[in-house]
């Protein structure tokens, strides 16, 4: 009695399992999913003779399925044995050894593409940037492989992300390398790289610690750093937009002063006078220092002098 | 023909100025300083040296006295005498009537003291009634029209406010403040504005720019690190002390490289607009704050024309006779009020004859030959005024020489041309007028006093303390050190520019990308297929606050949508809305001349620059889809 058999294909190749249906004579349904699609394979004494893909369970061709799928190490299988109610196929279908040895043969033949290429650990990676007529000369299949090569991912890490069939791929970067736009650094390359850039935490505190650098540069370049000079005691500094606000607060004391004048008929005593009788803001009566302007009724002259700055 | 009329008008005016004054006033002996009015009289404040013009010694002699005439008080203790002559039981309104006519009698239409002192004083009064004394006393000063629009119900206040706005242009101490003002306001729209322009612009080109970073520098630099990068170089002129404007010198290194070709002429056109609003806009800010008290000579003449000249102003004037007409207007003018015609006559004949005749100081000569009984001369003069400048003034006072020579025909002409060419002036002085005769003394012209006040004035000190306010550093120093400094900015910024390979979000995975990483086939993504736009997945995400985004933040909506130019404008605008509500009661204080007609005016200006801002915006969504 024949067990299920279930795993996946990074496990138990797809030839290799040919190779057990093929020693043991199976008879049943061989089931393959790859990327969501299921292919079915249906098995009678060690052949395989009919093959369905999809969800419709379209029939496809035997010998063109299997070579499609014997290419991937992703995806799962199934191998279930025959239910005696299931209706046994009349077609003569293809022995499962001798599919297995196509297989064989079309690994070895991917293989072979790959080794120009550095093998399944080589590590393409751009060589230049394209011009615009280069890129208009790719094919999607060549640019979108562009797109992904970043000189750390290998071959078969970059034919995976593509999605695109092995071959396809192969052939495009084929072209990509006719172009010169990439080329293949071996793992060793790879790992020994020609510049000695730092990766990982000290590239980061590099690029934090430039803004920094740039500023040091400056000041270095702009001289050394005297000392703060002692400000004499008696040193004044003038300060000019202060002088002008104090002279037009000036002009507004001097306007109310005579204001006053007018409505009271007489000059104001103290400047005070001006606030009290709501001439001014309280404010008015000093400058931006909070000291008071000197006013003195001389005579029948008023004297209106801001303080001394 | 009109030109040799004009000439002709000239020449026989200078001719009949010299003919009109009195015999005795032609003695080359200059007329003493007369008699320091003994009330009134104000005492400069010695917070600006005199910086008038070198006097000659001939010029600086000594006048010799001339004979003694009556000593009048000066016109503002005139006018406050006939103020306080009644009890102050009596009614406002009568008090003010006849401190009018005492002043139409000495040919005064503006006492701006007196309004002043009405406005100020709340116990004589309701504000309607000192508002409207106050405009009768001095229609020329901006915050009595204020007063009376404040006072004045629902839409009456219009007139008055618009006349108020008006007048501040007319007013010299007015007119000087509104520019300080506004000068400073502008400065902070273009200095502020064009920094946020540039900001956001930056914020903008920020991702674009570090995706093209990325390529560019050498290994895999995090996104984090790259964006400390830009971040650095877009505030390293800050940090290294030049404030806001290194500030905007910094976005605009950031934004120009890589931002849309279409928007690299307004990003230039910003940056210049910095430096413009830091150096040429703020000095003439410090121009105007320091100019009030920058030409004694020009103060001097503004008090003579109020009432108030002090003994030391007078000197000054006096000293500058023989060259300087409008020192002669405002001498002219004083001692005709002060009841001294022919010292008034004797001033007129200290003008050179060859000069080109004023039609101010005209009006003044007509003015004296009228107060001299000399009707005819008068009448001749104020017609040779009018041939150089058809002032209404001029027409109201040659229609009642007419009117006192019993000339109706002449007269109705003479007010019909007045009308004609103001309207409401000759209603005005009607009204000022009263039952006696007003002869009016033409005031110099504003714009000539002010920019004699300009030329005067230094106001480098001023200005480099106020370019402190925008915090700039070694680029406040000089022109030319920004424009060196702006220029390598630009430099710098188009050498980054060079080999820049535009890129774009993918709205189908979200990632940005450019030609070097994926390309995109037409405008798809090669890998999902998706369209490939310029919006980034928060964007997508928030399309709510992006549309409030572009609202808000004035400018973002214009560079968001190819209009730069729009958003520049929406976001100096929007500066100049908050700086204009800002600075609403001055950059320096108002010397109770603008009064509440200036606080208007800025709100005005602040609405006015918001609703810019407004439909500036709104132009520039107006294709947007809801």
């Amino acid at each position: 009695m024949s067990l299920v058999l279930e795993g996946t294909l990074s496990d138990v190749g797809l030839a290799d399992l040919l190779r057990l249906v093929a020693r043991e004579s199976r008879s049943g349904c061989l089931r393959v999913t790859l990327d969501g699609s299921t292919y079915r394979f249906a098995l009678r004494a060690g052949r395989v003779v009919a093959a369905t893909c999809g969800d419709g369970a379209e029939p496809c061709p035997v010998e063109d399925s299997i070579l499609a799928l014997v290419r991937h190490r992703r995806g799962a299988f199934r191998l279930e044995p025959a239910r005696p109610e299931e209706p046994v196929s009349d077609e003569p279908g293809v022995h499962a050894e001798a599919l297995a040895e196509r297989g064989d043969m079309e690994l070895v033949r991917l293989a072979e593409r790959m080794v120009p290429l550095g093998g399944e650990e080589g590590h393409p990676r751009r060589d230049r940037f394209p011009s615009s007529k280069q890129m208009d000369a790719l094919d999607a299949h060549a640019r979108a492989l562009y797109a992904l090569v970043n000189g750390e991912r290998t071959l078969v890490e970059l034919i995976v992300r593509s999605r695109l069939d092995p071959l396809v791929a192969l052939d495009a970067l084929d072209q990509l390398m006719t172009e010169s736009l990439v080329k293949v650094a071996s793992a060793a390359e790879v790992r020994r790289p020609r510049m000695a850039v730092p990766s990982g935490p000290l590239r980061d505190w590099i690029a934090a610690a430039l803004p920094a650098s740039l500023l040091l540069a400056w000041l270095a370049l702009s001289g050394p750093v005297s000392a703060p000079q002692p400000v004499g005691p008696f040193e004044i500094r003038p300060d000019p937009l202060s002088a002008a606000r104090a002279a037009h607060e000036l002009e507004l004391l001097r306007a109310a002063v005579e204001a006053h004048r007018f409505a009271e008929g007489r000059w104001p005593e103290q400047l005070g006078a001006l606030v009290e009788r709501g001439y001014v803001p309280g404010t008015a009566l000093t400058d931006l220092r909070g000291r008071p302007y000197y006013y003195a009724v001389r005579d029948d002259e008023f004297v209106l002098l801001a303080p001394e700055r | 023909m009109a030109n040799s009329l004009r000439r002709g008008a000239r020449v026989l005016g200078a001719a009949l100025l010299i003919l009109a004054v009195p015999g005795h006033a032609l003695d080359p002996e200059i007329p003493s300083a007369s008699p320091a009015p003994t009330d009134g009289a104000v005492a400069e404040a010695p917070l600006v040296e005199p910086t008038e013009a070198p006097v000659t010694p001939a010029e600086a002699r000594p006048a010799a006295p001339v004979e003694a005439e009556p000593a009048n008080p000066a016109p503002v203790d005139r006018l406050a005498a006939a103020f306080q002559a009644t009890a102050s039981q009596e009614p406002l309104e009568a008090r003010v009537a006849r401190v009018r006519r005492e002043a139409s009698r000495m040919g005064m239409v503006s006492a701006e003291p007196a309004a002043r002192g009405v406005l100020l004083a709340e116990r004589l009064g309701s504000d309607a009634a000192r508002a409207r004394a106050a405009v009768l006393l001095a229609p020329g000063l901006p915050s009595a029209w204020a007063a009376l629009a404040a006072a004045s119900p629902g839409f009456e206040s219009l007139p008055a406010l618009a006349r108020g706005v008006r007048e501040l242009d007319r007013n010299l101490d007015a007119s000087v403040w509104l520019r300080a003002t506004a000068t400073r306001v502008l400065a902070w729209a273009l200095v502020l504005g064009g920094a946020l322009f540039l900001v956001v612009a930056a914020a903008r080109s920020a991702p674009a720019a570090a995706h093209d970073l990325a390529h560019r520098l050498p290994g895999r630099l995090p996104p984090h690190a790259l964006a400390a990068i830009l971040v650095a170089v877009g505030m390293l002129p800050a940090v290294l002390g030049e404030g806001l404007v290194g500030l905007a010198a910094g976005a605009f290194v950031v934004a120009l490289p890589w931002a849309p070709l279409r928007d690299r002429a307004a990003l230039l056109f910003a940056l210049v607009a910095v430096a413009a609003g830091l150096h040429p806009v703020t000095d003439e800010t410090g121009r105007w704050i320091a100019a009030l008290h920058a030409d004694p000579v020009t103060v001097a003449i503004r008090n003579a024309e109020v009432g108030g000249l002090s003994p030391a102003q007078r000197e000054r004037l006096e000293r500058l006779a023989g060259r300087d007409p409008a020192a002669v207007h405002a001498l002219v003018v004083w001692s005709k009020r002060t009841g001294r015609v022919d010292e008034a006559a004797a001033w007129l004949a200290r003008l050179d004859p060859e000069a080109p005749p004023h039609p101010v100081l005209l009006n003044d000569a007509a003015n004296v030959r009228l107060a001299a009984g000399d009707d005819g001369a008068a009448l001749e003069l104020y017609r040779l005024a009018t041939e150089l400048e058809r002032r209404p003034e001029i027409y109201f006072n040659l229609a009642q020489v007419h009117g006192s020579r019993i000339e109706l025909l002449e007269q109705e002409d003479a007010l019909a041309t007045a009308q004609a060419l103001s309207a409401s002036t000759v209603r005005e002085l009607s009204e000022l007028r009263g039952e006696g005769r007003l002869a009016v003394d033409l005031t110099w012209p504003t714009a000539e006093l002010r920019a004699r006040l300009a030329s005067a004035a230094d106001g480098s000190a001023v200005a480099a303390e106020l370019r402190r306010s925008f915090g700039a550093g070694r680029l406040s120093g000089s022109p030319q050190a920004v424009g060196a400094a702006f220029l390598g900015v630009a430099l710098l910024g188009m050498a980054l520019g060079r080999g820049r390979v535009e890129s774009r979000v993918c709205a189908g995975c979200g990632v940005r990308r450019c030609e070097r990483c994926l390309p995109l086939e037409g405008k798809r993504c090669a890998l999902c297929g998706a369209p490939a736009d310029s919006a980034s997945p928060l964007q997508r995400a928030l399309p709510r606050a992006r549309r409030l985004a572009w609202r808000l933040v004035p400018g973002l909506a214009g560079l968001s949508t190819g209009r730069p130019w729009l958003g520049w404008l929406a976001a100096v605008s929007a500066v100049a809305a908050v700086a204009a509500l800002a600075l609403r009661d001055g950059v320096v204080t108002d010397p109770l001349a603008a009064g509440l007609a200036g606080r208007i005016a800025f709100v005005l200006a602040s609405a006015l620059a918001l609703l810019v801002c407004v439909l500036t915006t709104a132009w520039t969504l107006r294709e947007e889809q809801p």
